[in-house]
């Protein structure tokens, strides 16, 4: 199996493994909701799509629901609904996600050496050391 | 970020010892590849702990070492998290804070659903610190079952209590700055540059833009912990060079901006929004004469698809002056021209009310209505009965409301048979009460009460949007004009 390593900034240690779920689109984490998973309001192309075994990879974070983004995460954490981790691809001067990671605890890394949506495929085994800021990717086989 | 990273490559020498410790988390983070050498052990304003970058004051050390009790420590510790992450160097001072009242609220059966208590522990607010809206405490006697207010009124009731006890600001309002002409009401004292910890959209979005304060969107446990601490690490919204602007927004010939009234100010904020990602828009053509009352119609719109917590007013907004000067003197990244086609269909996807549909709910103040806006509404019904089983609910501030008492307005709208409510939501929450208690349609000013609950969350819900005239009549005719 392939395996690449991705080195980043780290917004919440922690390690965390599983496979990706990839969004190529500006992803809100206030739209998590509790047993629903991710609602179109955080992303239109992954509604309905689960999060809790997958590492998350996004490119940046949209506004939706930012001024409770943190309790609607821990209200999310709280029936079990977070990600295991959280990649995404450019730093976040405006956004929610680092914040948000931070405070439930979510490990996260950002602003990546290589571009994580260019490398990372759903489907791929991603294990990660936020502190460290270490991504190891390992590519699904292809057929 | 990327810069910096250049920048230590190209010689260790010039750095100061606070961007040295940033550089030390990048290091520990293996982005240096390991290349450092061991010259870090002489650096000792680093943060304590995880390997930090922010660098503290003497008294911030206190803080973080809990001299001043574990509210002040966990506060600062978190704050030291946040800047560690964005790689920020060092605290700055703020002049205020805004928090969400529901920081700290506990919900049956979840608990409580942050790490607030945590923070709050033993600690009182350092800088004039305001509260949000306790936006679901509504009276008795508008129209909601009281079963519904006893339920929730306390709760918040005892949730906004305990920051009054911590010296909070009980303005309780999501305009926390509107000035009314009076100065015992004007608790804000920021000037164009001031950092202030701010939450909750409406008001962060108002502050960078309209007023020219710096913050970030804070989440409520920093407010909290900024308001706890008096700083918060220097990233995002207080560095200058992520306050311009980088997509133009022009109008075509066609639109006449200066017929604008609320809803339009709104529906081009929303979609504006879309269109421009997470980057900061900059519109060139709105009036000149812009008013505050309709700058803050565009604010949380905008926040919903982008989470860039700042627009620029070519002419208008204090850090817009000029086209140049709103983007720094760069180009544009990107020019977007709106039409009055588009404005047209954008309206028409945030509102499911045709004309002749019945309405059980005019609401306004999503935000908190101005003086300038009661008055106005006073001026519509006066004299005029809003008609069986339909509501008209105006919300406001508590100083703006006491204001509105003086001059009359509230005894006009009560008389007519609607409630001029303090403190509470007049926007997304009344549309939520729509589809739960079966309520007719709705209609108000504030595209942001039209467009988040139905178009945002996908909860269906009849709703229109109109100019205050039509809000009015719908309240007396019950029918959506």
């Amino acid at each position: 199996m392939e395996k690449i390593v991705l080195r980043g900034h780290c917004a919440s240690p922690g390690k965390a493994e599983g496979k990706a779920l990839v969004s190529y689109e500006l992803f809100g984490i206030g739209g998590l909701m509790p047993l629903l998973g991710i609602t179109p309001a955080a992303s239109k192309s992954l509604a309905g799509e689960y999060l809790p075994d997958k590492i998350l990879v996004m490119p940046n974070a949209s506004g939706v629901g930012v001024s409770l983004a943190t309790y609607l995460v821990n209200m999310t954490k709280q029936f079990g609904g977070l990600p295991q981790g959280i990649v995404a691809s450019t730093d976040f001067p405006y956004s929610m996600t680092v914040i948000s990671a931070i405070i439930s605890e979510t490990p996260m890394v950002y602003n990546l050496d290589k571009d994580p949506l260019e490398i990372i495929e759903t489907g791929d085994f991603v294990k990660m050391d936020a502190g460290k800021g270490v991504v190891e990717v390992y590519k699904k086989e292809r057929r | 970020m990327k810069m910096e990273k250049e920048k230590f490559v190209d010689g260790l020498g010039d750095l100061s010892l606070t961007r040295r410790g940033f550089l030390k988390s990048l290091a520990a983070a293996g982005l240096l590849g390991g290349s450092l050498g061991s010259d870090w052990g002489g650096i000792v304003s680093l943060t304590k702990g995880e390997g930090g970058a922010v660098s503290l004051t003497r008294e911030e050390e206190k803080m973080l070492s809990g001299e001043y009790g574990p509210g002040v420590q966990e506060s600062m510790r978190l704050l030291v998290k946040i800047g560690d992450a964005y790689g920020a160097e060092r605290m700055i001072p703020l002049k205020g804070a805004h928090i969400h009242g529901i920081a700290g609220m506990k919900i049956p059966l979840l608990g409580s659903l942050s790490i607030e208590s945590e923070l709050m522990e033993g600690a009182t607010y350092k800088i004039p610190t305001s509260i949000h809206a306790k936006f679901l405490a509504y009276p008795k006697g508008i129209g909601i079952p009281d079963v519904i207010i006893d339920l929730l009124t306390p709760m918040m009731d005892e949730a906004w209590e305990v920051h009054e006890r911590m010296g909070a600001i009980p303005i309780n309002s999501c305009q926390p700055f509107l000035k009314c002409g009076e100065e015992k009401f004007d608790h804000y004292k920021g000037e164009i540059g001031d950092h202030y910890a701010l939450t909750d959209t409406t008001v962060v979005w108002f502050a960078n833009s309209w007023l020219g304060i710096r913050s970030n969107q804070e989440s409520p446990e920093t407010c909290v912990a900024s308001g706890i601490t008096g700083v918060t690490p220097e990233y995002g919204m207080h560095l200058t060079e992520n306050r311009y602007g980088k997509v133009l927004i022009e109008f075509e010939k066609d639109l006449d901006t200066k017929e604008f009234t609320y809803k339009d100010y709104g529906v081009l904020s929303f979609f504006a929004g879309e269109l421009t990602g997470d980057k900061i828009p900059v519109y060139n053509g709105l009036p000149k004469d812009m008013t505050w009352s309709q700058a803050k119609y565009m604010c949380t719109p905008q926040s919903w698809f982008n989470p860039a917590p700042m627009f620029h007013i070519v002419g208008v907004t204090p850090e817009a002056p000029t086209v140049e000067e709103a983007f720094g003197g760069e180009k544009p990244e990107e020019r977007i021209v709106i039409g009055k086609k588009e404005m047209k269909e954008w309206e028409e996807e945030v509102t499911t009310i045709h004309s002749g549909e019945e309405i059980g709910l005019v609401s306004f103040g999503c935000p908190h209505c101005s003086i300038e806006e009661i008055s106005e509404i006073a001026g519509l019904i006066k004299g005029k009965k809003v008609a069986d089983g339909v509501k008209l609910w105006v919300a406001t501030n508590p100083p703006i409301r006491e204001l509105a008492v003086s001059r009359g307005y509230v005894d006009t709208i009560e008389k007519a048979g609607g409630h001029v409510n303090p403190c509470v939501c007049g926007g997304p929450m009344p549309a939520i009460f729509v589809p739960l208690l079966g309520w007719k349609g709705m209609a108000t000013t504030s595209a942001t009460a039209a467009s988040m609950i139905g178009y945002g969350f996908g909860i269906p819900i009849k709703i229109s949007l109109g100019t205050p005239k039509q809000c009015i009549k719908a309240a007396i005719t019950g029918r959506w004009d």
